[in-house]
């Protein structure tokens, strides 16, 4: 019977939380709808097959993964951390040829873009989300 | 709650045909619930493991192929079912008169809807969508296995030697209705809580009362790393959990015709995540341990006479150890020397067992396997000593990897530990009611002698 009842408390408990999580913050879908708006403006400005960069500080992996898995298959996404050594960026710009970057927060180091186009905030988080030309 | 129907509904079909696929492999029938899961998920093993050869005959079109031969195998099911539907009907088992064993199976149901309520509204939680959805939609994008993962991720690329039994599963739905989707996958996860709770359900029902079982299931539906979060979010460990819970109902069950799903469904463990090798390899030493005990003299005669169930097994071993060499993923995480590793064991048990007695992550479970693990070692039947002896050996054997990792320790324990133990917590709940079972019998009878 104690088993049982700790069963009951743990796993009501769990469930509980999550139930509370998710009915108060989860939308219909993984992207947001202001995800969901940003991804179409950029995908709208990219070539079918073009790669682009994202860059990113480590606080918004999440985001950044994100933005990757709703861009692929039709633009492919490398994304670079503040924290990777720029030779990274460097290497990935010339291996994929890529002119375009779509920078979230921004990073403090993040890349001055061309014709940077402010994409708006996300909700509930700080930043926001640019896309633009990088220097050559 | 958004319950995407139409992927529901497919779900359910895809369901269908592997447990056809299953019927096929293991030449029966199916003519209950019980044998339904355990086809389903024999079939779903089997295609996983099959995925790799396919990529390696049909290149992109292994999908495709996978999805040729799953429909092939609906429509023979369909065509025998027609040609024999005269035949003698499907077995339903007695249904049980105890009421308490119904108020318990009613309490399951309500935990059923409250998952459902979850695993329908939630979207996916870390390894949910970053590895194990992403696997599904690389796959449905290429069509077939690669060694490729994002352009530039270097780090990731270790997740492409992972199993694919989920993501397999997320792709078909994909190639049902017609295009991959992140936010229409779920139903997967529902399948497997279904199946979780079922297999738990036949695995004590084999060896116990309607009552017992019934209390089992209640004990694993409530598994807080089963029920929330994680498994509602596209993890793994769930759908493990509940091949383990399958794994363990064909072991307890015995045949009269011979035809026992145990070594598809062992095979089936190594096709879901990592660690299902390591389930697989305890499976696989408790079936020996309990043919040596069982009967020393004829050990060797029916291993021979069972080297078709041993080939089925060493296949799958054999797929998985050749993908993960063909992937060439990068080993990053586990790579520490043998010396730090016994240096650090000290700490890795502290803090696993620090978390098998979290009240908040278990309960009370694994102190009251601890307690029915001795009652059975003790008093219980060859089968029940095995069953102890193992969920115990296994529970020391996933911590193992942590002895190698590269990880903070601390970190991948809190992060990991609790999931792999809640792989194996059917078999371990499935032990607690039957050492529950054996103490009371001695103890009624200890009474009786008085």
């Amino acid at each position: 019977m104690v088993v049982v009842a700790a069963s009951l408390a743990a796993g009501f408990a769990a469930l509980r939380k999550d139930l509370r999580v998710a009915y108060l913050w989860a939308g219909p879908s993984i992207f947001s709808t202001v995800d969901q708006r940003q991804m179409a403006s950029v995908r709208a400005a990219l070539a079918k097959g073009e790669v682009v960069l994202l860059y990113a500080g480590r606080e918004n992996v999440w985001h950044a993964r994100l933005w990757q898995r709703g861009l692929y298959p039709r633009n492919p996404v490398v994304v670079q951390f503040d924290s990777d050594p720029p030779q990274r960026l460097r290497e990935m710009r010339e291996r994929y040829g890529i002119r375009r970057a779509v920078v979230i927060g921004p990073p403090p180091s993040a890349p001055r873009l061309r014709g940077e186009r402010d994409l708006g905030a996300r909700p509930g988080l700080p930043g926001s989300v640019a896309f633009g030309e990088l220097p050559p | 709650m958004r319950v995407p129907i139409p992927e529901f509904l497919l779900t359910g079909g895809l369901a269908a045909a592997f447990a056809t696929l299953g019927e096929i492999l293991l030449a029966r029938r199916v003519r209950s619930l019980a044998e339904g899961n355990e086809a389903m998920l024999a079939g779903m093993g089997a295609a996983a493991a099959a995925l790799f050869p396919f990529t390696l005959l049909f290149g992109g079109r292994a999908l495709a192929a996978e999805a040729v031969l799953l429909g092939t195998a609906f429509l023979l099911a369909i065509a025998r079912r027609i040609r024999t539907r005269d035949a003698a009907p499907p077995e339903s088992p007695p249904r049980t008169r105890d009421p308490l064993a119904r108020w318990l199976l009613a309490a399951v149901g309500l935990v059923i809807a409250a998952f459902a309520a979850l695993n329908f509204r939630l979207t996916y939680v870390w390894d949910g969508l970053l590895i194990w959805a992403t696997k599904a939609q690389l796959l449905s994008h290429a069509g077939a296995l690669t060694r490729e993962w994002y352009p530039g991720d270097v780090y990731d690329l270790r997740h492409l030697a992972y199993p694919l039994l989920v993501p397999l599963c997320e792709s078909l739905l994909g190639v049902l209705r017609g295009g991959f989707h992140f936010d229409v996958t779920k139903p997967v996860f529902f399948l497997f809580y279904l199946s979780l709770l079922a297999g738990t359900y036949s695995a004590t029902r084999a060896v116990a009362s309607a009552r017992a079982a019934a209390l089992a299931t209640m004990l694993v539906a409530l598994v807080p790393a089963l029920v929330s979060g994680p498994a509602a979010g596209g993890y793994a460990d769930m759908p493990q959990a509940a091949v383990v819970a399958a794994v363990t109902a064909a072991a307890l069950k015995s045949r009269a015709d011979g035809r026992s799903a145990l070594p598809w469904l062992i095979g089936a463990l190594t096709t879901v995540k990592s660690e299902g090798t390591i389930l697989a390899v305890a499976a696989c030493a408790a079936v020996a341990l309990y043919w040596f005990l069982d009967a020393r003299a004829s050990f060797w005669r029916r291993s021979v006479h069972e080297s078709q169930s041993l080939a089925i097994v060493a296949a799958c071993f054999l797929l998985r150890l050749t993908y993960i060499r063909w992937v060439a993923a990068p080993v990053d995480v586990y790579s520490g020397s043998l010396s730090a590793a016994i240096a650090r064991l000290p700490e890795v048990v502290r803090l696993c067992v620090a978390e098998l007695i979290s009240p908040p992550q278990w309960g009370l479970l694994w102190p009251g396997f601890l307690l029915a693990a001795v009652v059975l070692l003790a008093g219980g039947s060859l089968r029940e000593k095995v069953l102890a002896s193992t969920v115990g050996a296994t529970l020391v054997l996933l911590m193992a990897p942590f002895l190698f990792t590269t990880w903070p320790l601390e970190l991948q324990i809190s992060q990991a530990y609790s999931r792999l133990a809640a792989q194996i917590a059917p078999a371990a709940a499935v032990a607690m009611v039957l050492g529950y079972r054996v103490a009371r019998n001695r103890i009624d009878e200890m009474r009786v002698l008085r």
